[in-house]
């Protein structure tokens, strides 16, 4: 590695888990980041920040004065800009040693099976849930593992699903599609600015928990964060026999399929 | 014009009037004064304790505001008619006893009654801080209230980096923050507030560039200094709450000692490789008990039991978890909002994925926090780490 890499780096590299060859693997990882926005933003920061080699944002949204109570990706003068754009140029400011890819049109079908092909990790911070099925789909039938993590209010939530191991469950196991159909859309809500950043940083830190191949994942469990108390609850979930994702039989035609689409509002 | 006329009298018949000063006596012991009028009319001044609702919502939003159907609502428009109205309405919801102010604003003013210019965000700020309106709890005063808030954050690094990008999007009016240091390439796997361009300036002038690109509507007030007994009280007064993101154990008691000293909160934080915790100092704290940095650390460890002066490793993420919980406290203090970490110290371990809650406690012999203590003065700590370890 080279010096300047040495000392950008030093002192992550005084942490007994990250050796050289662990800073390598960083350097040489592939992420895929769905969703330049609340949750996207402090996880971009972390990531861009430690190394990672290719961070690959997708976004098909501009950014608008209201997105920059907690997307701190952008910047005022970013206002009408795609926001992988701004982010991709954020984020070069920041680190740039690292190759940062920005998609600036909404992953759907091929494109998405294309880009969780090529990632070694995927996180979803999108803020929707046909966006959230089609990317869970995707991963589940790649075999990548998928952090993802959503915020309402004063709370929010982490989870990690390790399809790169075996029998896990998915999101639609977690949340059947007719539930989820009727959970409130985020975009409506409020948001406490911080909380987005808590759980977006969250997700940075198990998808580079994933990477380093270091502790104990989030996986088959739920993290629910209560920002009124600072209560973080930890609750295990395991795979719905019947989940039409991860335990029916595929057909090609599902791999992308997002089982709510048809009856899920925006 | 006659629908209109019997309109009124009906109503006149049905709603009981009352004068401004009987409005006022009635609000003094209790009762509701809803001021129903629009927003350009309110900017020209309200009763005093007024609730605003605004006419086009009050049915929408008057049952959260006042979930008692018992208590007595005084309805006033600008010359009592459209509060007949309004009252007629809500009596409709089920409010019990709603009575309508006579001659509305203009004779409550008229008559010397107490009045105030409230408040409204700017249309523009209405739009950036759009999903902290959504939160019933936050809402347009809560905004307000951010805006005129002031948090120092003592170190722009680690922690103090995501801990001040959020409370500057998050619309804290002023924010002071406290660094010596200039920015270090080795910083930027952390740091996220400054960029490889502004390598070798000031952290504070870095920071303030960053802060207020991504919202000019706040203040950002940069000390490029070190904290000491002499400038840590003229630097903190006039704040509302402190951020502890030092990594100095010097600084650290000296940031004890002066909020204990002002009755200042005091937002602690530590990361320690892939562990880390916060907790909130804040003795003058009514609500809930809790000590203050000395009660469990009164002394600075002797120089070969401390922590090495050498760097710890750190992932910049850690510090960016508990900065952003520090985040999360500064504004729960600003807006009177759930429990603040008083008493209570939060761990994470990033590793096995454990967040613990733990009960701290006031010692009742500690010389800074101690009820009726006498301030026994700051210590300068000249070094307390060991430094050839
Ligand atoms: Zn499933
Ligand atoms: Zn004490």
């Amino acid at each position: 590695m080279e010096d300047r890499l040495l000392l950008r780096y030093s002192r992550q590299l005084l942490l007994p888990e990250i050796d050289l060859a662990r800073q390598e693997r960083l350097l040489a990882a592939r992420l895929l980041l769905v969703g330049a926005g609340g949750l996207g933003s402090p996880a971009a920061l972390y990531l861009a920040g430690c190394g990672i080699g290719q961070l690959t944002i997708c976004d098909g949204d501009t950014v608008e004065l209201s997105n920059l109570h907690r997307q701190i990706l952008h910047r005022t003068g970013d206002i009408g800009r795609n926001k992988a754009e701004s982010a991709a140029d954020t984020l070069a400011d920041l680190n740039p040693e690292i190759r940062v890819m920005a998609l600036n049109y909404r992953l759907d079908g091929a494109s998405l099976q294309e880009q969780v092909a090529m990632a070694d990790v995927v996180i979803d911070g999108s803020d929707n849930f046909p966006t959230r099925y089609a990317i869970n789909a995707a991963c589940q039938a790649l075999s990548k593992p998928l952090v993802s993590g959503a915020v309402i209010g004063w709370e929010g939530q982490a989870t990690v699903f390790r399809f790169d191991e075996t029998a896990s469950p998915c999101l639609a196991c977690l949340y059947p599609p007719d539930a989820a159909n009727a959970a409130a859309s985020c975009s409506e809500q409020g948001i406490l600015a911080p909380v987005a950043g808590v759980i977006g940083s969250l997700l940075a830190l198990e998808a580079l928990k994933i990477l380093l191949g270091a502790g104990d994942i989030l996986h088959s469990r739920l993290l629910r964060f209560n920002a009124k108390s600072l209560q973080f609850r930890i609750s295990h979930f395991i795979p719905d026999p019947q989940c039409r994702i991860c335990r029916a039989p595929q057909s090609a035609n599902d791999l992308t399929g997002d089982p709510a689409a048809d009856r899920m509002p925006g | 014009m006659k629908g209109k006329d019997r309109r009124l009298a009906e109503l006149r018949a049905e709603i009981p009037e009352v004068t401004p000063a009987e409005a006022l006596a009635l609000q003094q012991q209790g009762a509701v004064l809803i001021d129903v009028r629009d927003q350009d009319e309110i900017i020209q001044g309200s009763p005093a304790g007024a609730y605003r609702l605004g006419r086009s919502y009050l049915e929408l939003r008057i049952e959260e505001a006042v979930p008692d159907m018992d208590r007595i609502l005084l309805v006033l428009c600008a010359g009592g008619v459209r509060s007949l109205f309004a009252a007629e309405s809500l009596k409709q919801l089920g409010y019990r006893d709603v009575r309508s102010v006579k001659g509305g604003f203009n004779r409550w003013k008229n008559e010397g009654h107490p009045f105030e210019i409230p408040r409204f965000l700017k249309p523009q700020d209405r739009e950036r801080y759009a999903r902290h309106l959504l939160m019933p709890d936050v809402g347009e005063e809560g905004q307000l209230k951010l805006l005129d808030s002031k948090v120092l954050l003592i170190g722009a690094g680690g922690l103090g980096s995501p801990a001040a990008y959020y409370l500057a999007a998050a619309g804290v009016g002023t924010l002071g923050l406290v660094d010596h240091d200039v920015v270090d390439r080795s910083n930027l796997q952390r740091q996220i507030l400054h960029t490889e361009e502004r390598v070798g300036m000031p952290k504070v002038e870095s920071a303030k560039i960053a802060l207020q690109a991504l919202n000019s509507g706040i203040e950002v007030i940069g000390y490029q200094t070190h904290l000491d007994s002499g400038n840590v009280e003229d630097i903190f007064t006039g704040y509302d709450v402190i951020v502890d993101g030092t990594d100095n154990l010097a600084t650290r008691y000296l940031i004890n000692d002066a909020c204990v000293k002002l009755g200042l909160p005091n937002v602690h934080a530590a990361v320690y490789r892939f562990e880390g915790q916060i907790t909130v100092f804040w003795p003058a704290y009514e609500k809930a008990q809790g000590g203050c940095y000395r009660c469990m650390f009164p002394q600075p460890p002797p120089p070969e039991l401390a922590p090495s002066c050498a760097e710890a490793g750190v992932l910049g993420v850690m510090p960016g978890v508990l900065g952003l919980l520090q985040a999360v406290e500064v504004i729960k203090i600003l807006l009177s909002i759930g429990e603040p970490l008083v008493g209570r110290q939060l761990h994470y371990d990033a590793l096995s994925s454990q967040f613990t809650l733990l009960k701290t406690r006031a010692n009742p012999q500690c010389r800074y926090c101690r009820e009726g203590a006498e301030f026994p003065g700051y210590d300068d700590y000249t070094q307390v780490c060991a430094s050839n370890a």
